[in-house]
């Protein structure tokens, strides 16, 4: 995809989130006219290339960060608040001791002074003991302030990876979300105008400031009250059942523009590649893996299924099913109006999406018995996809683990007894805030989620390879891949156990590397 | 640019605001000569003061001799000891309290590991200020 296309699909995606489309449709519903509502879906789709943001061809490196958060997942603390506190303490200890190591960097300037002040005088006898004593303090000093600000950053560190893997300010920021939430609904059931001047003038203000400032930065810089606003509309347009709701009331009209856009004839066919993905060890290769297919490193084209069978030495079969993202192409089942139907509440509804059935043909065609242990791993609308098969009671499989990166997924009535979900977020990413809420917190749902920044912060941060120089969207799987590995240097207790429950469908040899390309006809 | 320690707790700068004068000796901005300058006890008894003063006032008040000027250095630094030697202790207390906390598995492992490193950094560091502040007390 060349920067100019992936540009303009940024900025026609971006219009989903332009605030006059809400403004119609609220007041459409408001004045009771659903069919009016409706009026806005075509603005929608003409604005929707939103998940064929992979990994655009002109890729260069720049300075974007990301540290990661975990959310869900298990501890083997004991006593999880005394962590808490400690954690606390342990960072205002950290502080005192910077103002420590900021009093000896004092002592250093005024015995630099000194010395300065010592080295112009034509030395007396006195003078000379006085400078080398300053002398002598000017080094402890210098030198203690090293040795401080060393465990003062250690310290900091450690209790950084506590807050970040341990979900401790999860509470307080669920309640602040919510308020926000409530608040933004509220804001725009009043005054709609005002809410979203006051919101464009703040994003316009900080894109203003940065240097790296760009028209998806000041998009972004609203994801989180654009959570919220799209929940809002979500419930009032579906009278209070949210996005699933809305999804829900919105798939036929879907349904039928791809109907006549697209046609309705779903072909899945075996193909061969030029360069097979390799055997995944780990959730980290599976990754990997998923990036590679995203951007067609294997030789395929758009819209191809991975599918890797693993044989253990009890002769039991797991399998891996790899599925790419929205590509936007005329005839795939990976489209943009797929994603209506995949977010809708029914799961009838959602399996009449044409991404979902390819999948589950593939799946057949790839020999997948009801008893093999199955994971699934997708990117954007192939996250969407696993959520929905791994919710779907009548798919004749056993889904044992799912992995989403940059996928809405929250609304999706997974059942965490029996499939494990790992989810990959950004926060600048917008995609993924398109179900309107965050994910379930849970010991066998664990959410990754990243925050985006110009520079390292105090959290340690991992450098997000190939971003553009001016804010984008961070909705490519480099800045999924990064986030996933920031996080595991947090040697998190949840993380651990997914990464060890994946890892078991890795177990044995690969003895199969299928691939499946898809297509729709007229 | 980030406040000093000094700077925000006492309200001082880093800048000393001397000239050398013909007879060698360190005077401040204000022209004050040698002959004025104060003792060392005069200068033990009203460090407290100085230190506490403002730039400006530093500027206005103080004619101060090569040990003075030390005295002053040699004041702050001590003061810097006993800021690090509490907190340091006050760390290593709260890392003791974490590496007893019940936390099984190789992530609580990994954890307890990473404060028994920076437990036993602080506690060396402690014992090195304590070896330094025993030979500038001597000094004095």
């Amino acid at each position: 995809m060349g920067k100019i296309q992936q540009n303009s699909y940024s900025l026609c995606f971006l219009g989903l989130f332009d605030f006059r489309t809400y403004f119609v449709g609220f007041h459409a519903y408001r004045a009771k006219r659903l069919n009016a509502c409706l009026l806005i879906l075509p603005h929608v789709f003409s604005l929707l290339p939103p998940f064929a943001l992979q990994n655009g061809s002109v890729r260069m490196d720049s300075h974007t960060f990301t540290s990661a958060y975990i959310y869900g997942g298990v501890t083997h603390i004991e006593d999880p608040e005394e962590i808490n506190e400690l954690a606390c303490i342990l960072t205002s200890f950290s502080e005192k001791l910077i103002d420590a190591a900021s009093a000896y960097a004092q002592c250093y300037s005024y015995a630099h002074n000194q010395l300065a002040v010592l080295s112009n005088c034509v030395a007396p006898t006195h003078i000379h003991t006085y400078d080398i004593k300053t002398a002598r303090l000017l080094q402890d000093s210098d030198q203690l302030r090293t040795v401080l600000t060393d465990i003062a950053d250690r310290t900091r560190n450690i209790t950084d990876n506590l807050e970040r893997s341990l979900d401790i300010y999860s509470h307080a920021e669920a309640e602040t979300s919510r308020i926000l939430q409530s608040l933004v609904t509220l804001a725009m059931g009043i005054s709609p105008l005002p809410m979203a001047l006051a919101l464009s003038g703040w994003s316009i203000s900080q894109e203003a400031s940065s240097n790296r400032g760009s028209f998806q930065g000041f998009l972004t810089n609203n994801a989180q009250a654009q959570q919220s606003v799209l929940q809002g509309i979500g419930d009032n347009v579906s009278q209070g059942n949210g996005i699933p709701g809305a999804a829900q009331a919105l798939s036929p009209v879907a349904r039928m523009a791809r109907t006549v856009y697209q046609g309705k004839s779903l072909e899945v066919n075996p193909i061969t590649v030029h360069k097979p993905l390799p055997q995944s060890h780990s959730l980290s290769d599976s990754l990997s893996n998923l990036e590679r297919l995203s951007i067609g490193q294997p030789g395929n084209s758009y819209a191809t299924i991975s599918i890797q069978r693993y044989t253990h030495s009890d002769n039991t079969h797991s399998w891996i099913v790899t599925i790419p993202g929205t590509d936007g192409h005329k005839d795939s089942p990976f489209g943009w109006a797929q994603n209506i139907n995949l977010m809708a509440s029914h799961a009838s509804t959602r399996a009449q999406a044409e991404s979902q059935q390819a999948v589950l043909q593939a799946m057949t065609q790839a020999g997948i018995k009801e008893t093999d242990e199955v994971a699934l791993i997708g990117h954007s609308q192939g996250g969407i996809v696993a959520a929905s098969i791994a919710s779907d009671k009548t798919v004749p499989y056993k889904i044992s683990h799912v992995v989403t990166a940059g996928s809405p997924v929250a609304n999706h009535p997974i059942d965490t007894q029996k499939t494990w979900v790992t989810s990959i977020e950004t926060d600048h990413e917008l995609v993924s805030n398109l179900d309107g809420k965050n994910n379930p917190s849970h010991p066998h749902w664990l959410t990754i989620r990243g925050k985006i920044t110009d520079s390292p912060s105090a959290a340690q941060s991992s450098h997000v390879p190939f971003s553009t120089p001016k804010h984008e969207l961070s909705h490519g799987m480099n800045y999924h891949v990064a986030t996933y590995r920031n996080a595991l240097e947090l040697d998190s207790d949840g993380l651990n156990e997914h990464n060890e429950h994946f890892r078991k469908f890795t177990e044995g040899k690969m003895d199969e590397n299928l691939y499946f390309t898809c297509r729709i006809y007229e | 640019m980030t406040r000093t320690y000094f700077e925000r707790s006492l309200g001082i700068s880093p800048q000393f605001p001397l000239t050398i004068d013909s007879n060698q000796a360190c005077v401040a901005n204000n022209g004050d000569d040698a002959s004025s300058a104060r003792t060392l006890d005069q200068f033990e008894k009203d460090k407290f003061r100085l230190i506490l003063q403002t730039t400006g006032q530093l500027h206005m008040e103080n004619t101060c001799t090569c040990a003075q000027l030390y005295e002053q250095t040699r004041y702050v630094t001590l003061s810097a000891h006993c800021l690090a030697l509490s907190t340091l202790s006050d760390i290593n207390n709260a890392l003791q309290r974490c590496i007893a906390v019940h936390w099984d598995g190789i992530a609580g492992e990994n954890f307890k590991n990473k404060c028994r490193e920076i437990a036993s950094l602080a506690i060396h560091c402690s014992e090195e200020i304590q070896s330094i502040q025993s030979r500038y007390i001597t000094d004095g």
